[in-house]
């Protein structure tokens, strides 16, 4: 029977002061700007997919449909080994943060496509309706009337799929991108102390995460303003 | 004649629910549609905002014309449709915008009114249908009865050849239904040429020049309001007048 000490735990706190800010620096400079960059991408191609989706026309109904289910049919951290490892024998080769943007924001995309064709559908048609009856052309009742109610319902899912996106840039760290678990997993390598480690990567995730929290009610409270108040 | 609309069939999923429909109206005149459910009428109403679009048959509203059955442009429907504004049931007001906004909307997007002259002309109206304090509410902030007068002011403002109303009262609390068929009746006053579907026969009564009773996708009868509402010729007419009556 293996046997557990408990209370035998020591904690470095030297190491865990000296690691902090390369730990730390590793998200400011590859962690975030990862996920911002590639969630703009993302959000645009996204976007794009659920108007095809929407669209009455079948080619690009079906672009959108396909583009979708393989997004979500397969793991990213296979998504980014294909641009990364795999692109080179097709003669496209690419540096990891590249590799990494094109990977993530494709993975965005297909998620997002979805909760954006979600919410324009939840807007009703009497809205629709109302921009045509004021001579609206399709076009300007998308933008003008239906997209900023569709933005309102939008902003919780969409906020899920940003916070899950700053959690996925890890998975960077498997084609070499020194974001913030790779920084504490190379630190690892010289001290073994993977719980101190590990635990400061996921100290310094979830500080991250609730910061962008905040920022998620902050923009509910500012899109609530014409919304009715909720019972 | 400003409106014509003539041989007008419209189909839902293998339901006919226009089987025919003529009827023409000059301008400055009011056109009420009345009928039970399912007759048809606000099929008919949305037609003339090209809101559906039938199968066969020909609208004209004012030098534009459509025939139905043939390939439409975006173009011709959006040409058509700017001949005439709706007035809905459900207000449809954009809740994302304050009174004001929905109405210098259209004034600014579509007809590319400078947007200082859009409010100027937004407040006036506002003002007339008794909203000046509201201006900058945002439409959950109204009652339905000033939603719905924002609903109207947002229709007049474009200017529109035709005024058509989808039973605007329907859906108000009792004591708010006044002040919108006031407002209506204003407008009717001031010349508008208007088609109205609605249950309020007495607003019918004062204000109609005309009244059709529609009854499963027909015109069954039609006439002045004093003859038709007084002195219904078919069975079915005077069933669905009682009816209402007895409702009150």
């Amino acid at each position: 029977m293996p046997s557990f000490v408990f209370g035998a735990i020591t904690v470095d706190w030297d190491l865990a002061a000296r690691s902090f800010w390369p730990i730390l620096q590793g998200g400011l400079i590859y962690t975030l700007p990862l996920t911002l960059i590639s969630f703009v991408f993302g959000f645009i191609l996204a976007l794009m997919m659920a108007l095809f989706r929407l669209s009455k026309w079948a080619v690009l109904q079906w672009i959108a449909r396909i583009y979708i289910s393989i997004i979500r049919g397969t793991p990213l951290i296979v998504q980014l080994a294909i641009v990364f490892y795999g692109l080179p024998d097709l003669g496209i080769q690419l540096s990891p943060i590249p590799s990494a943007i094109i990977a993530l924001s494709l993975n965005v995309g297909g998620y997002a496509a979805e909760v954006i064709r979600a919410s324009i559908l939840s807007v009703p048609r009497g809205q629709w309706e109302a921009g045509y009856t004021i001579g609206m052309s399709e076009a300007q009742v998308l933008r003008r009337v239906i997209l900023p109610q569709a933005a309102r319902v939008s902003v919780p899912p969409l906020s899920n799929t940003f916070i899950s996106l700053v959690k996925d840039t890890s998975l960077a760290s498997t084609v070499t991108v020194t974001e913030l678990f790779r920084r504490a997993q190379e630190i690892t390598a010289t001290n073994y102390d993977f719980l101190l480690l590990y635990s400061e990567a996921a100290l310094i995730y979830w500080i991250f995460c609730f910061f962008l929290s905040l920022g998620q009610s902050w923009m509910e409270s500012r899109l609530d303003r014409y919304a009715a108040p909720r019972a | 004649m400003l409106l014509s609309i003539k041989n007008v069939h419209k189909t839902f999923s293998g339901h006919e629910i226009l089987k025919g429909i003529d009827f023409s109206l000059d301008e400055g005149k009011v056109l009420v549609l009345i009928g039970p459910s399912g007759s048809g009428k606000t099929t008919t109403l949305r037609t003339l905002n090209l809101l559906e679009i039938p199968e066969a048959g020909t609208l004209q509203i004012a030098d534009q014309e459509v025939v139905f059955g043939q390939a439409l442009s975006k173009k011709r429907i959006q040409a058509m449709r700017r001949q005439s504004a709706m007035v809905f049931q459900e207000y449809n007001l954009f809740p994302h915008r304050t009174a004001l906004e929905n109405v210098t909307e259209g004034l600014i997007i579509v007809q590319k009114m400078a947007p200082k002259e859009a409010q100027e002309r937004a407040a006036e109206l506002l003002n007339k249908v008794g909203l000046t304090q509201h201006l900058n509410k945002y439409p959950h902030q109204l009652s339905g009865g000033q939603q719905q007068r924002v609903g109207i002011a947002r229709a007049v403002a474009l200017q529109p050849k035709l005024l058509l109303f989808d039973e605007p009262t329907s859906a108000l609390d009792p004591e708010l239904v006044g002040d919108v068929l006031k407002v209506m009746k204003d407008l009717a006053r001031e010349g508008w040429t208007m088609v109205v579907v609605t249950h309020e026969l007495k607003f019918a009564a004062d204000v109609a020049d005309e009244v059709l009773f529609l009854d499963d996708g027909r015109i069954l009868e039609r006439g002045a309001p004093d003859v038709l509402l007084q002195q219904p010729q078919h069975e079915r007419t005077k069933q669905f007048l009682s009816r209402i009556l007895n409702e009150r």
